[in-house]
């Protein structure tokens, strides 16, 4: 095998302009400077060459083109993943997914759609929202987000407490494996004899293939739904009123917190002007089904939020006012862009017991490493999206934000938790995967991966440790990312 | 037949691991498994470890690893007949005495616990908190946790709570190796790693054997109800069901059933649907209210309290009575759509099944049946996108016919997982996949 | 690759004006303006994205990367709709920053002969009625001695020319209006005067939809707005100011300033999409010109788009059905109104007040038909998949009228409607309320 440095691109551009035509490859090194980060934008590297199939077959013979001249590809939907999965690789033909953005097939009889991967989360539910249904998983970016990406990180959302992530939602897959080979996994009815390959498939970070034709299961839109916001004067306070609704034996849609430091900066730049700005925290709880229903949860969590010292309750049913209370929560991330130049944001996981004393510890954490930290986070399942701000422009400011990150990740492992809740590990938290798992167990996940991609060319260096990824070694990777540049 | 000289020279080796307590034989550990296997060649004096810690149990993987002694997991042995029938095992390693709650975390809706706690226990623990986990399986008083999930095992209720695959946080697993492993958390939400936890789900045994798990819990619903409806014709039967899907309606679970199935609840003598409700008594009788308005001019029935709760034991033990050996048991799927046409093919093929009509999830059962039919259900699934897998049947049919009904393009992915999982080929006495 | 064309000296921008780097820095790569970016929609590459022509702009700021062609072109995709603004979670000023790539690229970046000439023919023609109305003049026999048909049927200029087959795809009938009578220079208010008006014309608008001004008029004075309309304004200024023509841009603005100069209105109503974003923009447009600073800003203040002013000043004069029964009718929302202007609710909340009319809504409302001033015949693939897909979405919704507030949608939604043989009409949502106010019911009303 050819140095990476030395390899002839042109040829192999020219290869895969064969498959996909000329507009979809992008060679230049200008051009290609846009792909070289997705929704973590700290970390960088250009890759070199990006290639753009239209179709299950063109996806194929680009893999299988890869796989002869053992180039390591990297999948790409819309960019907008938390953890650095689509960063390239040194040396990585970078397959983008959105031309592949048709739905395929629409089956309302059987609640089930196929899709392309590059599909955008919410086409579906608009797709099928006229006939009573919708698609459940709602990451906060599903204006843009691509359900092949949210295949890859098993993405989340506000609603995933009651109704599941992405993965409760994928029937079948029809993927396309590192060298080229087109299988069959799962279908369009679930529990299909044999081991459940598409349920490791979601959430494997593009390690295992791509997957070119993906079926989901649709819901039946609820009767009723109810959005309530209740204003607390602490973050402990909205906490307790979570604990209280779930020792309730309720389980709402939802159920989201915001602090005071994230109101403020949605208010700024959304003005939804439902946020009190000086409420210490405000917590948004979703109650779904029968209009009966809906009625008297709401009633009980309303008593319950006042009993835990809310403020104030205020609700709507409304479809554009409830999506005006949400409108803020759903914008809570890049509203931070107007607070600080740079954020940098966990996605760690606790029992939610453990709520209020977290909370505390990581305050003590802010404090201690001198950085304001924003907590946005999904109370309902203990999911924290603490935001940490900071000046990115000051050289070594993000190496002690990581630091600073890399506490509240072992903090969340120490209670029992998790390094990742939804934005998955990627590039980014490959280090701590060994603060949760044995050698041995990540030797077993291995296993998998040494199945699907014998000779490791997919999404390479992801989500698992190795030393070269850790810490120093992969900024100097990225901190690297002009010198190769001039291949052509 | 004999006992292989392995098997002999396994016991004292047990003994040592284990203790005299932890040691038994298939016969006296789960007789009625015992016979079946019996018929496959698995003599009945074949030992069973029965570790009572995780680290005991990974002592005696390792110890068999070393001797590559040929494993067959278990638990408490209630569906060891299920799926192909093993061959040739020199010893069982069961979990059933690694039956500690190890966490009960109410406030969090989870539930930790070793393999081998039985369900009904668990069930009884969760209770106290008026919680649950969301399954009902087969033979609950018998089936043990890590069974339960290397069999996959949902029930009725998975219309509602998903199956077993939805459920499950995480796992710990003895490797082939004897190296104890884990995948996933004790977390609701988590997605560090690759997802194992899916690949057990219904592996039964083949790769490794489950030691812990952690289920998200649910709310015990405070009433139950069930509105059985009765339409005098197939069609009528199909819009009911299809109206109920295309519903706003939010049933823990609807089966389709056949005449035969619900002669046997006592009820009517033609097929029709269960519909069962949870929630609060007020969701529950708006629901039903609106369910019987749904579907006017059907025979309806309805029931509460213990007579729900019975009604739905019924219908459980419809299907898993095992009084007659010469019994095939299915799982099957068909696309929902297809469910009530699937109830029509099975009919017309003596079968009594009952499917679920959200997922298209079910079972089917015969007294009596040769291979041809069987077979012949299983084409309408396949020509529907779904599957018939064989559960329960006489070992002469399950030597006739492809047991599992895999697909044969993932089949060769999985049978590469297997060797990679197992290249000492330790668990192979279970064959798995197509052949 | 080596032999693909490069400048001799490939440059960065220049220090005049380039786009600002803290602007840029306010934008954290979440990727949101994808979802509403048009050209990111047809063609699926990151360049062409706000993301990352922001992406670029950044590194053209840093020097990392030279304006080439290559560069340049994905600056060029831009339709200017400014959706990605709407978007914008961090509030990033894209309008800002691609207003000020533009003058860049075409300062720093050689286009090819035939790129030049054709944006010449533009920016030399389609701003200026006078030049335009004789050409037009030449149109009617190729239009009506069936030339034309011809024309397209052979797909001749579709092959060798694209972008000149574009421009004469959306070309509409030349109408007999174009040479009428100019409007009079004054008109009373009906009734008690509530406003005193001016009303800006448009340059493409006056020539090829007289009749939308026209009917502007009568609304406004129906419901109490004495109107003046002097003779000597010309072109708003949109068309180059988006090409990033400054300096023909600034002069244009500056001659419409001084036409109003002495008309003492209360405020300036504009009726298309477009020019009415542009016209807002003036006290931009014209900062740094030391003696129009002020007289454009006191000017942009003024300016209403003719829904927006309606909406706010009620019409208090009754409307009557303009069809038997109920009529469907989904309203497009114009980039420059939606986008630029923030006005989506007024339009929608004006034609249901027209007894009858059911306002539908379409799926991705808020992408850009396609049209974008010239756009459509600058990067005429791209174009013609957005009509396409727009056209698409507002049939779906089942609607019999669409309603559209700007010109340049206008025509690309009719030559999409003719494309797959529909025929439903396009009407500007001032001739419907005109017609609700007249009586007069939109079966009736001439063709468009």
């Amino acid at each position: 095998m050819p140095t990476l440095a030395k390899r002839n691109w042109r040829a192999i551009a020219q290869q895969m302009e064969q498959i996909v035509g000329k507009s979809g490859v992008v060679w230049t090194p200008e051009e290609l400077l846009v792909f070289e980060c997705d929704g973590l934008a700290s970390y960088k590297q250009r890759p070199a060459l990006a290639v753009l199939p239209r179709t299950t077959e063109e996806a194929s013979r680009v893999l299988a083109l890869c796989y002869r001249e053992g180039l390591p590809f990297v999948a790409r939907g819309s960019g907008t993943g938390l953890s650095g999965g689509a960063l390239p690789v040194e040396g990585c033909v970078l397959v983008v997914t959105a031309r592949m953005n048709r739905i395929l097939a629409i089956d309302l009889d059987n609640h089930q759609v196929v899709v392309q991967p590059g599909v955008i989360n919410n086409w579906v539910t608009q797709a099928v929202s006229g006939a009573g249904f919708y698609y459940a998983p709602d990451p906060s970016s599903q204006s843009i987000c691509s359900i092949g990406g949210n295949v890859a990180e098993n993405s989340g959302g506000v609603h995933c407490l009651k109704y599941g992530v992405t993965t409760n939602h994928v029937l079948g897959l029809k993927l396309v494996l590192p060298d080229g080979e087109i299988v069959d996994v799962g279908g369009p009815v679930p529990e299909s004899p044999g081991y459940d390959l598409a349920g490791v498939f979601v959430g494997s970070e593009g390690t295992l293939g791509i997957a070119a034709e993906i079926t989901l299961r649709l819901l039946r839109s609820a009767e009723s739904i109810r959005v309530l916001l209740a204003d607390f004067a602490t973050v402990e306070a909205a906490g307790s009123a979570v604990t209280a609704i779930i020792a309730a034996g309720i389980v709402p849609g939802g159920m989201e917190i915001m602090d005071n430091l994230s109101i403020n900066a949605v208010e700024d730049v959304v003005a939804t002007e439902c946020y009190p700005r000086d409420a210490g925290a405000i917590l948004l709880v979703e109650v779904d089904g029968l209009a009966v229903e809906v009625e008297a949860t709401s009633t009980q969590v309303e008593a319950l939020c006042r009993e835990a010292g809310a403020r104030a309750v205020r609700s709507a049913t409304d479809p554009a006012e409830r999506l005006k209370l949400w409108k803020g929560r759903k914008a809570a991330f890049a509203a931070m862009g107007r607070r600080a130049p740079n954020y940098y944001v966990q996605d760690g996981v606790i029992p939610r017991t453990k709520l209020q004393c977290v909370l505390q510890q990581i305050e003590l954490l802010s404090k201690k490493h001198g950085y304001p930290v924003a907590n946005v986070f999904h109370a309902g399942d203990g999911n924290l999206h603490p935001l940490i701000l900071y000046d990115g422009r000051i050289a070594g400011e993000l190496e002690k934000v990581e630091i600073l990150g890399g506490e509240i990740l072992k903090l969340c492992v120490a209670v029992g938790g998790s390094i990742s809740g939804e934005h998955g590990i990627g590039a980014e938290k490959r280090c701590y995967m060994s603060d949760m798992f044995t050698p041995a167990d990540l030797e077993t996940m291995q296993w998998v991966r040494a199945v699907f991609d014998p000779k490791g060319l997919a999404n390479p260096t992801k989500l698992f440790p190795t030393p070269r990824t850790c810490g120093e070694a992969a900024r100097a990777e990225s901190e690297a990312r002009f010198a190769a540049v001039e291949r052509f | 037949m004999a006992l292989s000289a392995i098997s002999r020279s396994i016991f004292p080796t047990l003994e040592t691991i284990v203790g005299s307590a932890g040691c038994s034989s298939l016969a006296r550990y789960a007789p009625a498994a015992a016979l079946l296997l019996k018929q496959t060649g698995v003599n009945p004096e074949t030992p069973v470890a029965l570790p009572d810690s995780p680290a005991l149990l990974a002592e005696v993987m390792r110890c068999a690893h070393q001797n590559r002694w040929r494993v067959l997991p278990a638990g408490c042995g209630s569906k060891l007949g299920w799926g192909s029938l093993p061959s040739d095992a020199d010893l069982l390693v069961s979990t059933a005495r690694l039956d500690r709650l190890i966490e009960h975390a109410a406030g969090d809706l989870t539930v930790t616990a070793e393999a081998g706690i039985r369900f009904v226990t668990l069930q009884a623990q969760l209770a106290k908190a008026n919680q649950f986990l969301a399954l009902d399986p087969a033979y609950p008083e018998q089936a043990s946790l890590g069974g339960i999930l290397s069999t996959a095992d949902s029930g009725p209720l998975r219309h509602r709570y998903g199956g077993v695959r939805d459920m499950c946080l995480g796992i710990g697993v003895v490797r082939a190796d004897g190296k104890p492993v884990k995948a996933g958390g004790r977390v609701v939400k988590n997605v560090a790693g690759y997802d194992l936890m899916k690949l057990f789900t219904g592996a039964y045994g083949t790769l490794g054997i489950v030691s812990q798990l952690t289920f998200r819990l649910h709310p015990l619903p405070e009433a139950w109800r069930t509105v059985v409806l009765s339409p005098q014709l197939p069609q009528a039967l199909s819009r009911a069901a299809a109206a109920l899907r295309a519903s706003a309606l939010t049933p823990l679970a609807v089966e389709v059933a056949d005449e035969s199935t619900f002669v046997g609840l006592g009820l009517h003598n033609q097929p029709g649907l269960l519909v069962r409700f949870g929630g609060s008594e007020a969701s529950v009788r708006e629901q039903s209210a609106q369910l019987l308005a749904l579907a006017p001019g059907l025979g309806t029935h309805i029931l509460e309290g213990e007579a729900d709760k019975k009604l739905w034991e019924q219908l459980r033990t419809q299907f898993w009575q095992s009084a007659s050996p010469e019994a095939v048991i299915c799982k099957l799927g068909v696309p929902p759509a297809r469910v009530v046409a699937a109830l029509g093919c099975a009919r017309e093929r003596g079968a009594r099944l009952c499917l679920r009509s959200g997922s298209g999830v079910g079972l089917v059962r015969w007294e009596r049946v040769d291979t041809a039919t069987v077979e012949a259900l299983r084409h309408f699934c396949r020509a529907e996108g779904g599957y018939l897998t064989v559960l329960e049947a006489p070992s002469a049919l399950k030597v006739a016919i492809d047991v599992w009904d895999i697909a044969p393009g993932a089949a060769a992915l999985m049978a590469r997982i297997r060797r990679r999982f197992d290249p000492e080929q330790i668990f192979a006495c279970r064959p798995f996949g197509p052949g | 690759m080596e032999n693909q064309p490069r400048l001799a000296v490939p440059r960065a921008f220049d220090a005049n004006h380039p786009p600002d780097a803290q602007m840029i820095d306010t934008c954290v790569h979440c990727g949101f303006c994808l979802a509403t970016c048009p050209s990111y929609r047809v063609l699926g590459t990151e360049m062409d994205s706000p993301r990352g022509r922001i992406y670029l702009m950044d590194a053209l700021n840093e020097g990392e990367i030279s304006l080439s062609q290559a560069t340049a072109g994905h600056f060029d995709s831009c339709l200017g709709c400014l959706a990605c603004v709407s978007t914008c979670p961090s509030g990033v000023q894209y309008d800002q920053l691609i207003a000020a790539t533009r003058p860049q690229v075409e300062r720093n970046v050689e286009r090819s002969v035939p790129d030049r000439l054709l944006r010449a023919l533009i920016f030399n023609l389609l701003p200026y009625p006078r030049r335009l109305r004789p050409l037009l003049l030449a149109l009617i026999p190729y239009q009506k001695l069936g030339v034309q048909k011809l024309v397209r049927k052979s797909g001749l200029l579709q092959k060798f020319a694209p972008r000149l087959a574009a421009m004469e795809s959306i070309l509409p009938a030349v109408p007999a209006s174009a040479f009428a009578a100019p409007m009079p220079e004054r008109v009373a208010a009906q009734g008690k005067q509530r406003f005193r008006v001016g009303m800006i014309t448009g340059c493409v608008q006056r020539l090829f939809f007289d009749r939308v001004n026209r009917a502007t008029l009568r609304v406004l004075t129906a419901i109490g707005c004495e109107v003046v309309i002097p003779r000597s304004q010309g072109c708003c200024a949109a068309l180059p100011q988006h090409q990033g023509q400054s300096a023909q841009a600034r002069q244009m603005a500056r001659d419409l300033i001084d036409s109003f100069a002495d008309s003492n209105v209360d405020y300036l109503i504009i009726n298309a999409a477009g020019c009415g974003h542009t016209l807002k923009e003036y006290g931009h447009i014209l900062a740094d010109d030391p003696v129009y600073r002020e007289r454009a800003a006191a000017f942009a203040a003024k300016v209403r788009d003719v829904q927006e002013f309606l909406y706010w000043a009620k019409i208090l004069v009754p409307l009557q059905p303009i069809a038997d029964g109920p009529l469907a009718v989904v309203y497009q929302d114009a980039c420059h109104l939606l986008h630029g202007q923030r006005i989506s609710l007024q339009p929608r909340q004006l034609l249901a007040q027209i007894p009858g009319v059911q306002v539908r809504e379409p799926v991705d409302a808020a992408l850009c038909c396609g049209s974008a001033g010239v756009y459509n015949i600058l990067q005429p693939e791209i174009g013609e998949e957005l009509g396409r897909q727009k056209v698409e979405n507002l049939l779906a919704t089942g609607a019999v009228l669409i309603a559209s507030a700007n010109p340049g949608c206008t025509l690309q939604i009719r030559k999409h409607l003719e494309l797959t043989g529909q025929a439903v009409p396009v009407r500007h949502p001032m001739e419907l309320i005109d017609a609700a106010i007249r009586g007069v019911k939109v079966a009736d009303l001439p063709a468009s």
